[in-house]
C-alpha cells in the first residue's frame, strides 16, 4: 500500500510541474509528453474553429512550433487564465496566418473566409470558446481515468445522473439499489473532481 | 490514452458538457481543501484514510480468561477491523517477567499451522507493557463441550465422530509441533478450541519447550528456553490430571511421550466424556479399537506409548474408517464388522446379490431335482411297464410256445393221424394187393377197426367178382379165422376154398367151441395160442390174434391166463411160470424161470423186424420180476411202468431203464448191486432197497 501510495504522489508532482518542467527543457521527455496532451486540444480547438479535417494536421504543427519556440520565455503572472490566453491567441494568430499564406497561394473558399472571418471577430469571444473547450478537455481526460479507475455500473450510473435520469430509474435500469445509486454516484463524481484537479495542476501553471 | 480521447470525445463532451465546467470549477475547491489540511484523497479511499487515522489500535477490551501468567481480554482491532484476543502479563508481574511472557508469543509464533492458534502481533502498549494478540475462536474451550455433554447436551450437535474429528485435528498440530522441536506440555480440553465450524486449536504455549537439536540452539530458540526465565515455570507447571507420571517428577528430561500421554486423556475424556482418573465402568458400548488406542497411548512406560502423535492420528484414522487400528489385534470377527461398517452399502449389495443368486440357485436346484425325480419316476414306470411288457412278452412268449407246441402237438397228431390213415389205406391196399398176414401190425383198436373194414371190403370185392382171384378166398378166411369167427372160416372151406391146410384143421377143431358172443372162452383161446406154435410156429399170428382178441368183453382174469400162457409159449413153457395180475395197483408179478417177455417178428416182407412185449395187452404200471432168470432189463420196453421191482434177479446193467421215462421207482436188494451202478440211474428215478421177500 505504501509503495502504491509513494509512486502515485511521485506521478502526481511530476504531473503537477508537466508544464512548467517542459518549460525548463524544451527537448526532453517531459515537453514530449506534455504534446500528448496539447496536440489533440490544440486539434479540437481548430476544428472547433471551423478549420477542415484534412488541413487542420498542417495548423496543428504550426500552433505546437510556435508554442514550442515561446514557451521558453513565456512568464506566467498570477492570473490564471493567462497561460490559456496566451494560447488562443497563439492558436489564432497561427490558423489565422496559415489562412492568409494559403489565400495569397491560392483562391479562397468561401468556407475559408468565414473561417477567417471568425477568426479576426471579437477576440473575447474566441477566448471563451477555448476556455470552454479547455475545460471540457479535461473532464475527458479526467473521465478517461476514472474509467480506469471504477468498474462496473459506477460511470454509468454517474452519467445518467448527470442527464438528470432519477436514481430509482437508474437502480431499476441497471439492477442496483438506490442507495448504491447514490453513493456511486457521490464516489465518481468526488474522484472526477479529484482527477480533473490532477490534470490541471499538471497542464495548467498554478493560478 | 489521448488517442483514444477522440473517438470517445464526442460521448464523453456529449454527456458532461452540461457540468463540465462546474466540474471544473469544483476542481478549485477540492484544491482550496487540501491546502487547508483536508485529506486529499478523503472520500475516495475511506479505508486508506481510516487506517491512516488509526492511533490507538486495540480497543473496548473484554475480558476473556486467566491463565497462569497472563490474562486475555477479547479486543477491537480497528485495523483489521476484528476482535482478537490480545493477551497481557498478569498486574502482579513487573518487567522481569516480561521476556517470559513474550516467550510464549514467540513459541506459538513459530507454529504455524492450521490447528495452532494464530499469533497476530506482538508489541508494547502506551503504558510500556508487552502484549500480543491473536485469533480470537468464535467457539468455546473443548472443556466447556465436554462439560456440556457429559451433562447430556449438545449431544446431537458433537456425536463421537464429531469429536474425534477434533482430535484428529489436534493430533495434527502437536505431531507439527513436535516436527519443530516444540512441546507442548499442557495439552487439556481447557487448551483446546473448538471453532465455529468445527475447527479446533490447539492453543496456550505458555508452557512449551523447544527440544534442543542434535547440533545445537539457535540464537532465537535459546530466547525460547524456559531456564531463562526464572522461578515463574516453576509455579506454573501443567495440569496434573493430564500430566504423564514421569512428567510430574520435576527435573525429568521433557519427552514427546508426555505430549503423547495428554492426548490420550484428552482422547479418553473425548470418548467417555469422563477424566482420565475416572474409572469407566462400562466399556461395552465403545469401541474396543479406541479403548486399545486409549490404553497405549496412556500408558504409565513411556516407551509402551506411540512413538509419535502421528501414529496415534493414524490409528485414530483407521478407527474412524472403520478399520481396526494398528495397535489392537482385531480378530476375524472384528474385522468383518469393522468391513461391514465400513462398506455398509456395498455389503449390502453383495449380500443382497448373493441371496438372490442363492435363491435362484437354490430354485434352479429345486427345479432340477423335481424334474429329476419326475424322469426317475418316469424312468421306473418306464422300467416297469418294461417289465410288464417283458413279462406280457414272456407269457406271450410261452403262450405262443405253447401254442407251438399245441400246433406241434396237434400236427403231430394229424401227422398221426394222417400216418395211421395211411397205413390202414395202405394196409387196405395190401390186403386188396397182397397177403392179409402182411397187414402192418398196428396197435390197439386201429387194428381190429382195419380188420373189420378189410373183411366188409373183401366181402364187396368177393361180391363183386366171386370167382375170380382165389387169393381173396384165403385173405378172407384168414381174417375171419384171426377174429375168431370160425363159423365164417368153415363156411369158405365147405364152399371148397383153398385156404392154408393147418388152419382149416384148426378152424373146424374150435368152431364148436367158441361162446355165445362169438369168441373162444379163455382157456380154448390158450389151447388154440398153443396148436398155433405147436406146427408152424405162428407166433405173428399169435400177436395178432391177442391184440384182436381185445375187442371182445373178456374178465381180466381171463385175459391173464391168456397173457400168462403167452408167456408161457415164449419160454419154452418150462415148469413154474405164471403171470399174476393184481387190477387195484395194476401191477403184474412173475413166477417162475421166466427169462424173456419180448416176441419177435417181421411184421410184413418190407419192414424190418419188430419187437413186441408179451405183456403189453394187460397195461400194467407196476412189475414184479423177483426170482425170474430176466437179466436183460430191455425185455421191458415198450411197458408204460411207473416202478419194478428187480429183487433176486439177475440183473446187473440198470442202464435200459432209462429207456423207460414213465418209471420213478426201482426196488433192489440190498447189496443186490453196486452203489456205482444205482447212481447211474437219472434223479428222477427212486432206488429203494428193501430186504428180499417183501411183497408189493
Amino acid at each position: 500500500m505504501s509503495t502504491l501510495d509513494s509512486k502515485e504522489t511521485g506521478e502526481s508532482a511530476t504531473r503537477e510541474s508537466l508544464l512548467r518542467r517542459a518549460q525548463a527543457d524544451a527537448h526532453g521527455s517531459a515537453w514530449e509528453e506534455l504534446l500528448q496532451y496539447y496536440e489533440p486540444f490544440v486539434r479540437r480547438t481548430l476544428r472547433a474553429m471551423g478549420v477542415e479535417e484534412g488541413e487542420a494536421d498542417d495548423v496543428c504543427q504550426q500552433v505546437l512550433a510556435h508554442l514550442w519556440g515561446r514557451l521558453v520565455d513565456f512568464q506566467p503572472d498570477h492570473e490564471r487564465a493567462r497561460f490559456r490566453t496566451w494560447l488562443t491567441r497563439i492558436i489564432r494568430n497561427t490558423a489565422v496566418s496559415e489562412y492568409r499564406k494559403r489565400m495569397r497561394r491560392q483562391r479562397v473558399s468561401f468556407a475559408e473566409s468565414s473561417i477567417l472571418e471568425s477568426l479576426a471577430g471579437d477576440s473575447s469571444d474566441i477566448e471563451q470558446r477555448i476556455e470552454d473547450e479547455w475545460q471540457r478537455y479535461l473532464v475527458d481526460l479526467a473521465m478517461e481515468r476514472i474509467d480506469e479507475i471504477f468498474s462496473g455500473n459506477a460511470v454509468e450510473v454517474f452519467l445518467r445522473s448527470v442527464e438528470g435520469e432519477s436514481a430509482a430509474d437508474i437502480g431499476q435500469s441497471l439492477g442496483i439499489h438506490v442507495d448504491s445509486v447514490y453513493v456511486l454516484k457521490n464516489r465518481v463524481r468526488r474522484r472526477l473532481v479529484h482527477e480533473i484537479k490532477v490534470i490541471r495542476e499538471m497542464l495548467e501553471f498554478p493560478s | 490514452m489521448v488517442s483514444g480521447l477522440d473517438s470517445r470525445k464526442s460521448r464523453r463532451s456529449d454527456r458532461l458538457g452540461s457540468v463540465a465546467h462546474e466540474l471544473y470549477r469544483a476542481s478549485f475547491d477540492a484544491q482550496q481543501d487540501e491546502r487547508q489540511g483536508e485529506n486529499p484523497s478523503g472520500d475516495l479511499n475511506p479505508l486508506y484514510n481510516t487506517i491512516r487515522k488509526i492511533r490507538s489500535r486495540y480497543s473496548d477490551p473484554e475480558f476473556a480468561g486467566r491463565g497462569g501468567m497472563k490474562e486475555v481480554y477479547r479486543v477491537y482491532d480497528a485495523k483489521t477491523a476484528r476482535h482478537v484476543a490480545l493477551a497481557r502479563p498478569l498486574a502482579k508481574h513487573g518487567d522481569e517477567h516480561f521476556d517470559a511472557f513474550l516467550r510464549e508469543a514467540h513459541l506459538t509464533a513459530r507454529l504455524q499451522h492450521p490447528s495452532v492458534i494464530d499469533v497476530f502481533d506482538i508489541g508494547v502498549d502506551e503504558e510500556g507493557k508487552p502484549f500480543f494478540t491473536m485469533e480470537f475462536k468464535r467457539g468455546q474451550s473443548l472443556k466447556g463441550i465436554i462439560q456440556d455433554l457429559s451433562e447430556g447436551k449438545r449431544t446431537e450437535e458433537f456425536p463421537l465422530r464429531t469429536r474425534l474429528g477434533w482430535f484428529l485435528r489436534i493430533c495434527e498440530a502437536v505431531a507439527y509441533a513436535h516436527s519443530r522441536r516444540v512441546l507442548h506440555l499442557d495439552i487439556k480440553p481447557g487448551n483446546i478450541q473448538i471453532g465455529e465450524f468445527g475447527d479446533a486449536k490447539l492453543c496456550d504455549w505458555g508452557l512449551g519447550v523447544v527440544v534442543p537439536d542434535k547440533n545445537r540452539l539457535r540464537d532465537s530458540e535459546v530466547l525460547l528456553d524456559p531456564d531463562l526465565y526464572g522461578p515463574l515455570f516453576v509455579d506454573v507447571r501443567g495440569t496434573p490430571a493430564y500430566m504423564a507420571p514421569e512428567q510430574k517428577r520435576r527435573q525429568t528430561k521433557k519427552t514427546v511421550f508426555m505430549d503423547i500421554y495428554a492426548l490420550g486423556c484428552v482422547l479418553h475424556e473425548l470418548v467417555f466424556l469422563k477424566p482420565c482418573v475416572d474409572d469407566v465402568k462400562d466399556v461395552r458400548t465403545v469401541d474396543p479399537g479406541l479403548i486399545a488406542i486409549i490404553k497405549k497411548a496412556t500408558a504409565d512406560d513411556p516407551t509402551s506409548r506411540y512413538d509419535d502423535a502421528q501414529a496415534l492420528h493414524d490409528d485414530i484414522s483407521r478407527c474412524l474408517n472403520g478399520f481396526s487400528p494398528a495397535v489392537e489385534s482385531a480378530n476375524l470377527f472384528r474385522e468383518m464388522g469393522l468391513f461391514w461398517r465400513r462398506h455398509r452399502e456395498a455389503c449390502m449389495t453383495v449380500l443382497c446379490a448373493s441371496l438372490a443368486l442363492a435363491i435362484f440357485i437354490a430354485y434352479f436346484v429345486w427345479q432340477l431335482n423335481t424334474r429329476h425325480q419326475m424322469a426317475e419316476a418316469a424312468r421306473v414306470k418306464a422300467v416297469e411297464s418294461g417289465l410288464a411288457a417283458l413279462a406280457a412278452k414272456a407269457e406271450a412268449d410261452e403262450a405262443r410256445l405253447f401254442a407251438e407246441d399245441s400246433l406241434a402237438k396237434y400236427l403231430e397228431k394229424k401227422n398221426e393221424a394222417e400216418v395211421l390213415d395211411k397205413k390202414r389205406e395202405q394196409s387196405i391196399i395190401t390186403m386188396m394187393t397182397g397177403r392179409v398176414c402182411d397187414i402192418a401190425l398196428v396197435s390197439g383198436s386201429g387194428y381190429s377197426e382195419a380188420i373189420e373194414m378189410a373183411i366188409k371190403h373183401y366181402d364187396d370185392l368177393v361180391a363183386d367178382a366171386p370167382e375170380h382171384n382165389p387169393q381173396l378166398w384165403r385173405d378172407k378166411f384168414w381174417l375171419h379165422f384171426l377174429s375168431q369167427d370160425f363159423a365164417a372160416a368153415v363156411g369158405l372151406l365147405d364152399d371148397g376154398r383153398k385156404v392154408d391146410g393147418d388152419l382149416a384143421v384148426l378152424a373146424r377143431k374150435y368152431a364148436s367151441q367158441c361162446n355165445e358172443e362169438g369168441y373162444l372162452p379163455a382157456e380154448q383161446f390158450c389151447d388154440l395160442l398153443v396148436d398155433l406154435v405147436k406146427r408152424r410156429r405162428r407166433i405173428a399170428m399169435v400177436h395178432r390174434m391177442i391184440e384182436l382178441d381185445q375187442r371182445f368183453p373178456r374178465s381180466m382174469e381171463e385175459r391173464t391166463q391168456i397173457v400168462s400162457q403167452w408167456v408161457r409159449i415164449n419160454n419154452d413153457s418150462l415148469p413154474g411160470i405164471e403171470v399174476t395180475y393184481l387190477p387195484s395197483s395194476q401191477s403184474i408179478r412173475l413166477h417162475g424161470p421166466i427169462e424173456r417177455l419180448t416176441v419177435q417178428f417181421g411184421l410184413d416182407r418190407l419192414s424190418a423186424v419188430v419187437k413186441v412185449n408179451l405183456l403189453q395187452s394187460l397195461r400194467p404200471i407196476r412189475l414184479d420180476l423177483r426170482e425170474t432168470a430176466i437179466h436183460d432189463l430191455s425185455e421191458l420196453a415198450e411197458l408204460d411202468l411207473m416202478q419194478v421191482d428187480i429183487r433176486q434177479t439177475p440183473v446187473t446193467d440198470l442202464g435200459p431203464l432209462r429207456a423207460i421215462r414213465s418209471l420213478r421207482t426201482v426196488i433192489v436188494g440190498k447189496d443186490q448191486l453196486p452203489a456205482k451202478v444205482l447212481r447211474s440211474l437219472p434223479p428222477w428215478i427212486e432206488v429203494i432197497e428193501e430186504p428180499n421177500g417183501s411183497s408189493l
